[in-house]
């Protein structure tokens, strides 16, 4: 396959082509002289180290990696440079993967508690007792004639969600939660009613025109290291030798705060947050006013004529758009017009967009952009994902008849996935009794909204009268847990996955242990697999297989892997992928689109038949109207060098990262009397935090914001920020905790931050039920 | 745009190297050479009557620089190799650094100074006028080089000048004198008692004679203050904020407070004024004061000098 | 490389050697703190110690604002202060520019970093010498790129022989405008940077002095 990367050049013989690395590499940007990625020596005997290749996942990109091993330990986590999304790059987080296998307070055997929930006091018991145990109470569930009653929450690696669904099924309960939704399930449900998939890939290699709302790439992205290193590519300045230079895509950045993106691009435009619909329309307006549309697009590929559009679009005017956003009219007229007049183009839209109550809504007007310039599915522009599909082995459970509403879509009819921070919350609210609950790498108390009340579910012994935690670590959630069983790290475990393809070509990447599974951790396939058989042969049925023949399945439709070796090329190469296969564009034209007209729905008759409205629209968010003077919007954002709740343990990463001021713009203090490092109270309608004022420039007046990952209170001892000694002598050099040392010291650092939750509301987008992380009123009071 | 308007994000902690034990170090060998110095004058001045003064300087000197060293072990984060400073093979010998000089000359002077000491008492004036030549040059060069030490820092604004070893041997020549008079005031005071009242009165004229001679070191140890300060304050952004830690800032208490006013304005004032001139208690106050500014000279340099960040 | 001809360099070899340096292209620098992390895990660098770290500052006035990042390291610098200042010569600089330390050899005497005008030098509070980047030596020696360059994810950051005229690192040199830190000092520093901050260079920019913390070296 050939991928012209806009101009760039290999300069000599790259180190890499030594290590039989296949021509998509030939045009990446690999020219150093020395290997890069791939290989390891050690720094004290200078022999080169085992790579076992596999794939990360510190957060959801899943790039390729290697681990390094020698006499069992694994020394180092390197980057693939074969793996055709990440090549050859991990982030901070990949990086730090090795802290979290050897974090000194991982969970290795199974725990049984003894006290009451949350005394936080445990007797170790083997795992035959545990699986006794549970399967003792699935069986009362099955024998009540109620499956329903037992649900599972678990995380979004394919295997995992697979074999989840599969367990669960195969006991009759239709409340297989496994689909975590990528950033709140607006984003899909919006993409789904609009192109039939609920995925997006800008194609920013190629590129000349970056337009993002809402999104910050260079921290935070779905799929961020492979996606902001061809962001970077798109924008160098560098020469890189005498006769090339490479023009610089221009990149606008449209968010409510200075991010490492907005403060990078071209142009930073604050905006009200939750107002980037109207602006995207206003675009639009001013696109189709001036006739820069592409009629030949909209005419084949949607479903609604570009005039009535143009009428429908007649009221968002550039200058009704700043009204409400406060970006001013002529700089939507003049980047509409720069978006339209330069091709390739691509939008990039995210967290900021749909995270809020109209998310789906915006997220169809940003993706209007792309669709009336013709920027679909074309190289440098906003293209479909390209991925491979998994199978199950025979015989598949049928999926249970028996409905339940916390797997049902309730009130949200258009969602695509269960609303995983409304399935607690339902719980207690009464609308499904539960007997049994079993999360899996999922922390519920840490990272939904209102997490007091999660806290008080969990704790509720009638409300979950039985809680199983699975994880590596002793989270927030399996603190409250009646039984939690030891998982292996990503870097110990099996899995599959295929994530979206940024060359255009599918591929498929091995998890695989670079090192056996530490303690008594058992990986979640062998765990439910073992289970089955604990239960009676109606479920064991259904589990024929080792873990290994489950995977072999999985892939077993994908003929160019069979043919290439199947798991085992996996297993020697870590990735898959069909190295003769032309970057796929324009794939529509051939297939069509996945929607009920085969066409882009401008026009979604599925919405209109729920009773929304059916064209793109700004629909005002209720928290804007309601906003009294001295109230500010919360935004939360992610953190470049921590995932959720799952990185804070990494030392190097806490290390970082491990406070959370609030960010707030410098007039908006000052008018609050507050400066940096005075400490404040952020106050919300469902509770209030503490925390250090970082006062800013870099964020719209009428906005705060604070991180996420920070201020755990379980978790373990670094996420705490507690000095301790252990195996590993850097757990005596942690210094950020706020421990004084002698009478008279002042406390060494500033602790380990809070975390926002607790005054976040429950609340989601009536249309795709996506929680609602941006729309938080509050009030700031010095203390 | 306001172009200086900054806010610092995230960065890596700043560090300060070279801590309150080296100043003491400096502070240590300065007072050696100092008093090692006066004690020479003493000697080779001829005048009987200095002789007592010679005698004092030559037991305080190599006291003072048996101490200093413990100072710098310490410190250090490998003492047990400190014997790799002694290794004189080429190929690990740095000639380049001032510490090979330093480590020489810290072992040569305080063996020159230990047998000029045995000299002085045994009475022998030839031999301890020949070593007094040897020591001079010694214990100039112990003070300076440690000016030379911070001089070669070349990271640092306030260390980075040439004015720093000299700056260091006339503050030496400070601190040495006052601890010199206040112990012959404390030996004048209190064990003079089988002396004739004549010896004493002479002795008492010493003291006085040594108060004038410490204001003229001290107004000389300001004009190279005041030399140094300027062009701090003239010179790179970096001396700026330097100038502003002493000046006004951080340091100001350590360097215009005690180094300046009480550490040498408030002593100049004494030694000078006639009614406090040829007072003992007085005098005795101003050595004291003294002796405490040199000392915050030398953490104000030393820690104010690291104080301005390099990244 | 006319630029990087040091009165100091050995001049005497008729061939030019190898001279290993680093470009960090600011303008793909994405401020994700990869580099750093990477560093530690390849050097087993302890915590409260960074051999590389990123620096990030905000600068201007609402709205016209925009954040500038600094990764820096130690410059293997052609006449580092270092060196000349080490009394037992544990740092010295191999023939290829990369300023090393014999880790049996040092004293911990601590004169390098204070005279070091970068800050780039520790002390290992676990081992208790000095330690810092030597341009991950032991990689490079195996033919392999430092572990940071490897893993950065803007690739901002290139490796390589300068003297190499078809390299990578010597054709960026040769045709972009690049800059090193302090370069007055008359260390030669072997980073460059291409579109670098005044500003996120300046150690005092947006610093009060007087309130600044600092660390005890160990
Ligand atoms: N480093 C890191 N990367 C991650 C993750 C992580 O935890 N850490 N998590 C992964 C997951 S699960 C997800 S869902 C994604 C999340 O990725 P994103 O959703 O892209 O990230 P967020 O930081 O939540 O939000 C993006 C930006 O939206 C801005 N914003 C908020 N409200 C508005 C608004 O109304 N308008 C505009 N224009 N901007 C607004 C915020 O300031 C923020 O900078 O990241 C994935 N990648
Ligand atoms: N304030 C605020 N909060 C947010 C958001 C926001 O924008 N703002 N974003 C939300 C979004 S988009 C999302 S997707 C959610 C994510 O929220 P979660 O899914 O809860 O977060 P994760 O970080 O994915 O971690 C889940 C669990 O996986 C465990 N884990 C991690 N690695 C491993 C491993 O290798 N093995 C095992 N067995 N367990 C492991 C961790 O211990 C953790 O308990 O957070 C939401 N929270
Ligand atoms: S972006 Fe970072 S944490 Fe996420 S999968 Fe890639 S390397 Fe791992
Ligand atoms: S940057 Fe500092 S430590 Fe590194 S070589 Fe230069 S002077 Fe030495
Ligand atoms: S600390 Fe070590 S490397 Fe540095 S100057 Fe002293 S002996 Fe040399
Ligand atoms: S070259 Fe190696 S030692 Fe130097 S900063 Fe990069 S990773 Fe660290
Ligand atoms: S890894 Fe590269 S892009 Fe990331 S902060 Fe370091 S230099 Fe910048
Ligand atoms: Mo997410």
């Amino acid at each position: 396959m050939k991928f012209s990367r806009r101009t760039f050049l290999k300069l000599g013989a790259a180190g890499a082509a030594s290590f039989g690395v296949s021509r998509m590499l030939e045009t990446a940007p690999d020219a150093m002289e020395l290997i890069m990625g791939g290989d390891e020596v050690s720094r004290t005997t200078g022999k080169h180290l085992k790579p076992v290749p596999s794939t990360c996942l510190n957060c959801y990109a899943r790039c390729g990696n290697f681990g390094f091993v020698a006499y069992g330990a694994l020394l180092k986590i390197g980057p693939n440079p074969d793996h055709p999304n990440s090549r050859g790059r991990l982030c901070a987080k990949g990086q730090a993967g090795l802290n979290l296998v050897y974090d000194p307070d991982r969970l290795l055997y199974p725990l049984k508690r003894v006290g009451h929930r949350g005394e936080g006091q445990w007797k170790r018991i083997s795992w035959e007792e545990a699986y006794t145990e549970i399967a003792a109470r699935l069986q009362g569930v099955l024998e009540s004639g109620h499956p329903e009653e037992f649900a599972f929450q678990s995380d979004r690696d394919i295997t995992t969600q697979d074999i989840t669904r599969r367990f669960v099924h195969a006991l009759g309960s239709p409340n297989a939660l496994v689909h975590h939704p990528v950033g709140g399930p607006n984003k899909q449900v919006a993409q789904q009613l609009t192109w039939g998939v609920d995925y997006d890939i800008p194609d920013v290699a190629n590129t000349e025109y970056m337009l993002i709302f809402g999104s910050n790439p260079y921290e935070a992205h779905y799929m961020r290291t492979s996606f902001v290193q061809r962001i970077t590519e798109a924008r160098s300045l560098r020469r890189v030798s005498a006769n090339l230079l490479r023009t610089k895509a221009k990149m606008v950045t449209f968010d409510v705060r200075l991010t490492q993106t907005s403060g990078r691009s071209d142009e930073w435009h604050p905006i009200i947050p939750g107002t980037d619909a109207v602006v995207a329309l206003a675009m639009c307006h001013v696109i189709l006013e001036k006739g820069l549309e592409d009629r030949a697009f909209l005419d084949a590929w949607t479903n609604y004529s570009p005039d009535k559009l143009k009428e429908h679009l007649a009221e968002y005017t550039p200058e009704a758009a700043e009204k409400i956003s406060g970006v001013p009219a002529e700089e939507i007229r003049r980047i509409a017009q720069e978006f339209a007049t330069t091709k390739p183009a691509t939008t990039i839209s995210t967290g900021g967009v749909t995270k809020h109550a109209n998310g789906v809504q915006s997220e169809r007007c940003v993706a209007l952009l792309n669709i009336i310039t013709g920027n679909i599915d074309v190289k440098g522009g906003y293209c479909l994902p390209k991925a491979y599909n998994f199978r199950e082995p025979e015989p598949v459970p049928p999926v249970p008849a028996r409905k339940s509403k916390l797997s049902g879509f309730g009130n949200y009819p258009l969602a695509m996935t269960e609303l995983h921070h409304m399935v607690l919350p339902m719980v207690k609210r009464g609308h499904q009794r539960i007997q049994v609950y079993m999360t899996y790498q999922h922390n519920p108390a840490y990272s939904h909204p209102e997490g007091w009340l999660i806290e008080q579910i969990l704790k509720d012994e009638d409300l979950i009268p039985f809680y199983v935690a699975i994880d590596s670590a002793m989270t927030e959630s399996a603190y409250l847990a009646d039984l939690v069983l030891p998982a292996p790290t990503f870097v110990e475990r099996m899995e599959l996955e295929s994530p979206a393809a940024f060359e255009m070509v599918p591929f498929v990447s091995l998890r695989q242990p670079m090192i056996p599974a530490r303690g008594e951790s058992v990986p979640i396939t062998a765990m439910l697999i073992e289970l089955a058989r604990h239960l009676s042969d109606d479920v064991a049925k259904y589990f024929d297989f080792t873990a290994d023949e489950y995977l072999r399945h999985q892939i077993s439709g994908i003929a160019p892997l069979v043919q290439a070796g199947g798991l085992d090329y996996l297993k020697e190469h870590g990735v898959f992928y069909d190295k003769e296969a032309e970057p796929q564009y324009e794939v529509f034209k051939s297939t069509g689109f996945n929607t009920p007209s085969g066409k882009i729905e401008i026009y979604s008759t599925k919405l209109e038949e729920q009773g929304f409205h059916p064209l793109p629209i700004y629909d005002p968010i209720s928290a804007h109207k309601t906003l009294r003077p001295g109230e500010l919007h919360l935004v939360t954002h992610q953190w470049m060098v921590h995932t959720h709740d799952r990185t804070a343990n990494c030392m190097w990463l806490s290390e970082i990262i491990h406070e959370n001021p609030v960010y707030i713009n410098s007039a908006t203090a000052a008018s609050l009397n507050v400066r940096s490092r005075d400490r404040v109270k952020v106050i919300s309608k469902v509770g209030e935090i503490e925390t250090v004022a970082q006062v800013v420039e870099g964020i719209h007046p009428q906005v705060v914001a604070i991180g996420d990952s920070c201020g755990h209170w379980q978790y373990g001892r670094v996420a705490q920020a507690n000095r301790f000694k252990s195996q590993d002598p850097n757990s005596k050099l942690l210094w950020w905790g706020q421990e004084k040392h002698g009478w008279f010291a002042e406390a060494t650092g500033t602790g380990n931050g809070v975390h926002p939750k607790p005054i976040i509301p429950i609340m989601s987008d009536p249309i795709g039920g996506g929680q609602c992380w941006m729309d938080t009123k509050v009030r700031i009071k010095k203390v | 745009m306001d172009q200086n308007f900054v806010t610092v994000l995230y960065n890596s902690p700043h560090q300060i190297p070279l801590g309150k034990l080296l100043a003491q170090y400096f502070y240590l060998t300065g007072l050696s050479a100092g008093s090692f110095v006066v004690s020479v004058i003493a000697i080779l001045g001829g005048k009987t009557e200095y002789k007592p003064l010679g005698k004092i300087g030559a037991v305080v000197a190599p006291l003072c620089l048996v101490l200093a060293p413990m100072n710098l072990l310490t410190e250090m984060a490998q003492p047990l190799r400190a014997w790799h400073l002694m290794t004189y093979v080429p190929g690990y010998i740095n000639l380049k650094s001032p510490i090979t000089y330093g480590v020489a000359l810290l072992t040569a002077y305080p063996i020159s100074a230990i047998i000029y000491a045995f000299f002085v008492y045994t009475g022998n004036m030839k031999m301890s006028k020949i070593f007094a030549i040897i020591g001079i040059p010694l214990a100039i060069s112990v003070h300076g080089y440690t000016g030379f030490i911070l001089a070669l820092g070349k990271g640092r604004a306030l260390w980075n000048t040439a004015l720093m070893p000299t700056l260091f041997i006339v503050s030496a020549m400070v601190s040495g004198i006052a601890l010199m008079m206040l112990i012959a005031i404390i030996l004048n005071v209190f064990f003079s008692k089988d002396k004739s009242q004549e010896a004493i009165t002479a002795d008492r004229e010493l003291i006085y004679g040594l108060g004038k001679f410490l204001g003229g070191v001290i107004v000389f140890d300001l004009f190279l203050i005041l030399n140094a300060v300027l062009v701090l304050l003239t010179s790179s952004k970096e001396a700026w904020h330097v100038a502003e830690l002493l000046l006004w800032g951080r340091f100001a208490v350590d360097f215009i407070g005690i180094e300046l006013i009480l550490g040498s304005l408030v002593p100049l004032f004494i030694v000078f004024y006639p009614k406090t001139a040829r007072n003992l208690k007085a005098l005795s106050f101003a050595s004291i004061l003294v002796m405490v500014g040199i000392y915050a000279m030398r953490y104000s340099v030393v820690i104010g000098g690291q104080s301005v960040p390099l990244h | 490389m006319s630029k990087t001809q040091s009165p100091h360099a050995s001049t005497t070899d008729k061939a030019p050697r190898v001279r290993f340096a680093m470009v960090l292209d600011l303008s793909r620098c994405v401020g994700c703190h990869s580099c750093s992390v990477a560093c530690k895990s390849e050097n087993e660098v302890p915590l409260g110690k960074f051999r590389s770290w990123v620096k990030v500052i905000e600068k201007g006035r609402y709205p016209d604002v925009s954040r500038q990042f600094l990764p820096a390291l130690c410059n293997n610098c052609d006449n580092p202060i270092c060196n000349r200042n080490c009394p037992v010569r544990a740092t010295y600089r191999r023939p290829d520019g990369i300023v090393q330390v014999n880790q049996h050899r040092c004293i911990g005497c601590m004169y390098c970093m204070a005279s070091c005008p970068y800050d780039v030098r520790y002390i290992n509070p676990l081992r208790k010498i000095i330690q810092k980047c030597f341009f991950c030596d032991h990689r490079v020696d195996h033919g392999l790129a430092p572990a940071c360059v490897e893993t950065c994810l803007g690739r901002a950051r290139i490796f390589g022989d300068i003297n190499d005229p078809d390299s990578e690192i010597a054709q960026t040199l040769a045709t972009n405008p690049v800059t090193t830190l302090k370069p007055g000092l008359g260390t030669e520093p072997h980073v460059f940077y291409i579109a670098a901050d005044y500003d996120a260079m300046d150690p005092t920019s947006g610093v009060d002095v007087n309130h600044i913390h600092f660390e005890h070296p160990f």
